[in-house]
C-alpha cells in the first residue's frame, strides 16, 4: 500500500498503468460494470432491451460532451 | 403505498399551465437573463472581473462562490437520486411519489454543477478539446480528470434510469398526454413493447444498485471531496474526514431540495393526495438525521483542530470558531434538526410547510458552509508563497448573478419537464393501473 500511495503522489511514468487509472477504471467504475452484467446476465433479462439500455447510455455520453463541445466552439467564435 | 390519487391526477401539470406557472416562469427567465448579462460581461472582460484569476499580487483566493456552488449543486444532485434508488431497491413505497421528482432534481442540479465549472473557466472555449486531448495523461493522477469522468458517469446513469422508467408510464398515459409533443413521446417509446416492462423494471433495479453505491460512497464521499482532501498544502481541506463531511452535507441538503420541489408541485397542483404529509414527514426525518451526522463531523473537525493543532491547522480552525457565518451555518442545520425531531417525537405538531422551510434553511446552510470551506482552505494554505499579499474574499455581483442564474435555470428545467412527462411515477398509484386499460403507444 505504501508503494501505491507513493505512486499516487509521484506518478511520472505515463507509459505504465498508473494508480489513478486503477482507482477510476478498477474501483469507481465497478457499479457500472455491475449494471451491465446485471442487464445481460441477471434474471429477467433480454439482450435487445439490454442493448437499448447501452444505446441510451452511449447516446447520453455523446449528447453531453457533444453539446458541451458545440457550446465551447460558440464561445470561441463569439469571444475569442 | 396506496394513494387516493387517480392516474389522471398525475398529468394535471401537463394539461394545466395556470397563472402561477407563468409567473414563476417569468421570474426564472429574468434570473437567467441576469446571469446571461453577467456571464457575457465576464467572457468579454475575462475572469479577472470576479477577482478569482490571481492568487499572486491581487491576494484573495482563486476559488470562491463558483466552486462552493458547484459542490452545493453536486451534493443536491447526489442525494436526490438516492431517494429514488432507495425507494426502488428497498421497496420503500412511501417515497415512490417523489422518486421521479428526485431523479429530475438530480439531472437538473448536476447540469447546474457542470455549468458552474464552465462559468469558472478563464477560457471555456478550450474546455472540451483540452480535456479530451489530455485525458490519457491526466486520468493517471488528476482528481479534476477523475471528477469529470465520474460526473459524466453519474449523469449518464441517472438519465438512463429516468429514460427507462419513463417508457412504461408514457405508454400507459399516452392518451392523456398532449399530441403536440408526439415526437418526444415517440422517441421515449422507441421500440417499446409492453412485454419488456418486467425486464426494464429489473434493469432499473440494477441501475438503482449501481447508483446507490456510486453516488454516496464513490462520488460525494469519494471523487468530489478528493478534489480537496488530497491536497496537503491546504490544511482546511486535507484529511479523510472531508469525505464524510461532504456526504452528510449532500444528503441533508438533498432531502431539503426534494421536499422543496415536491412542496411547490403539491401546492400549485393541489396534490395533497399525490404527495401526502407522510412523505414530507419521512424526508424531514432523514434530513434531520443526515444533518445530525454533519454536525457530528463538524464537531470532530473543530475538536481536533482546537485541542492541539499544528501551526498549519490552527488558523483554519480559529477562523471557523470566530466566524459568524460559520456559526450561522451550524445553527441553520441544528435548529431545523431540533424542529423535525420535536415534530417526530410529538412535542410540537407536524407541519408540512414548517418542515419544508426547515429544509430551505438546511439548503442555504450547506451553500454557506461549502463556500466558506473552499475559501478558508485557500486563504490558510500551508505554503508561504503568498503570505505577503494577503487578501480577503467577498463574492462579486458577477458570481452572485451566476448563482441566481443556475437556480433560475433549475426552476425552468422543472417547469419544462412538468409539461413534458408525468413527474410522479404511475406505479405510485398502481392499484389504478389494472383498472386503466393501456391505450397503446406510438
Amino acid at each position: 500500500m505504501y508503494d501505491v500511495a507513493l505512486a499516487l503522489g509521484n506518478a511520472v511514468d505515463y507509459n505504465a498503468i498508473q494508480p489513478g487509472t486503477i482507482v477510476i477504471f478498477g474501483i469507481i467504475f465497478v457499479p457500472l460494470y455491475s449494471v451491465l452484467i446485471g442487464w445481460f446476465a441477471g434474471e429477467p433479462s433480454d439482450a435487445e432491451v439490454g442493448f437499448l439500455g447501452v444505446g441510451i447510455l452511449a447516446s447520453f455520453i455523446a449528447s453531453l460532451w457533444g453539446g458541451l463541445f458545440v457550446l465551447t466552439v460558440i464561445f470561441g467564435l463569439v469571444f475569442w | 403505498m396506496s394513494l387516493d390519487a387517480e392516474p389522471e391526477d398525475l398529468v394535471r401539470p401537463i394539461s394545466k399551465p395556470g397563472k402561477k406557472y407563468l409567473i414563476v416562469g417569468a421570474l426564472a427567465t429574468v434570473g437567467v437573463l441576469i446571469f446571461a448579462a453577467a456571464y457575457g460581461y465576464q467572457l468579454a472582460n475575462g475572469l479577472e472581473v470576479t477577482n478569482l484569476s490571481d492568487w499572486g499580487s491581487g491576494g484573495g483566493v482563486t476559488w470562491g462562490l463558483y466552486i462552493g456552488s458547484f459542490v452545493w449543486w453536486v451534493g443536491i444532485a447526489h442525494g436526490g437520486i438516492l431517494v429514488s434508488a432507495a425507494a426502488r431497491l428497498f421497496e420503500l413505497e412511501k417515497y415512490e411519489p417523489v422518486a421521479r421528482i428526485a431523479e429530475l432534481l438530480t439531472i437538473g442540479a448536476l447540469s447546474m454543477a457542470g455549468l458552474m465549472i464552465v462559468v469558472h473557466l478563464g477560457r471555456p472555449d478550450r474546455m472540451v478539446w483540452s480535456t479530451v486531448r489530455a485525458y490519457p495523461t491526466t486520468v493517471h493522477t488528476s482528481p479534476l480528470a477523475w471528477d469529470l469522468t465520474v460526473i459524466t458517469l453519474y449523469f449518464v446513469m441517472t438519465a438512463t434510469y429516468l429514460s427507462l422508467t419513463l417508457r412504461s408510464d408514457v405508454y400507459h398515459l399516452r392518451d392523456k398526454l398532449p399530441d403536440i409533443l408526439s415526437p418526444v413521446y415517440s422517441a421515449v417509446l422507441f421500440r417499446y413493447d409492453p412485454d419488456e416492462d418486467p425486464v426494464v423494471e429489473r434493469m432499473a433495479w440494477w441501475l438503482s444498485l449501481g447508483i446507490i453505491v456510486l453516488a454516496p460512497l464513490l462520488l460525494h464521499g469519494g471523487v468530489i471531496p478528493w478534489l480537496f482532501q488530497l491536497t496537503p498544502s491546504m490544511p482546511g481541506w486535507y484529511g479523510g474526514l472531508t469525505a464524510p463531511q461532504f456526504l452528510s452535507a449532500a444528503l441533508t441538503s438533498a432531502m431539503g431540495g426534494v421536499m422543496f420541489v415536491a412542496y411547490i408541485f403539491r401546492t400549485v397542483y393541489d396534490w395533497e393526495d399525490v404527495l401526502p404529509d407522510e412523505v414530507f414527514h419521512g424526508l424531514g426525518w432523514w434530513m434531520g438525521f443526515f444533518g445530525l451526522l454533519w454536525l457530528w463531523f463538524q464537531l470532530q473537525k473543530l475538536i481536533t483542530g482546537a485541542y492541539a493543532p499544528t501551526r498549519d491547522v490552527e488558523p483554519v480552525v480559529n477562523t471557523m470558531l470566530h466566524s459568524n457565518l460559520y456559526i450561522m451555518a451550524l445553527a441553520m442545520v441544528a435548529l431545523p434538526l431540533a424542529y423535525v425531531a420535536f415534530q417526530h417525537f410529538g412535542i410540537i405538531e407536524f407541519s408540512v410547510r414548517g418542515t419544508v422551510f426547515a429544509g430551505i434553511f438546511v439548503i442555504l446552510a450547506v451553500l454557506l458552509d461549502k463556500t466558506l470551506f473552499v475559501v478558508e482552505g485557500l486563504i490558510y494554505a500551508s505554503t508561504r508563497l503568498y503570505e505577503n499579499v494577503p487578501g480577503a474574499y467577498v463574492p462579486t455581483p458577477i458570481e452572485m448573478a451566476s448563482l441566481v442564474g443556475t437556480v433560475s435555470m433549475a426552476v425552468l428545467f422543472f417547469l419544462l419537464m412538468s409539461k413534458l412527462v408525468p413527474i410522479v411515477e404511475l406505479k405510485a398509484v398502481k392499484e389504478h393501473e389494472t383498472e386503466t386499460e393501456a391505450p397503446g403507444g406510438d
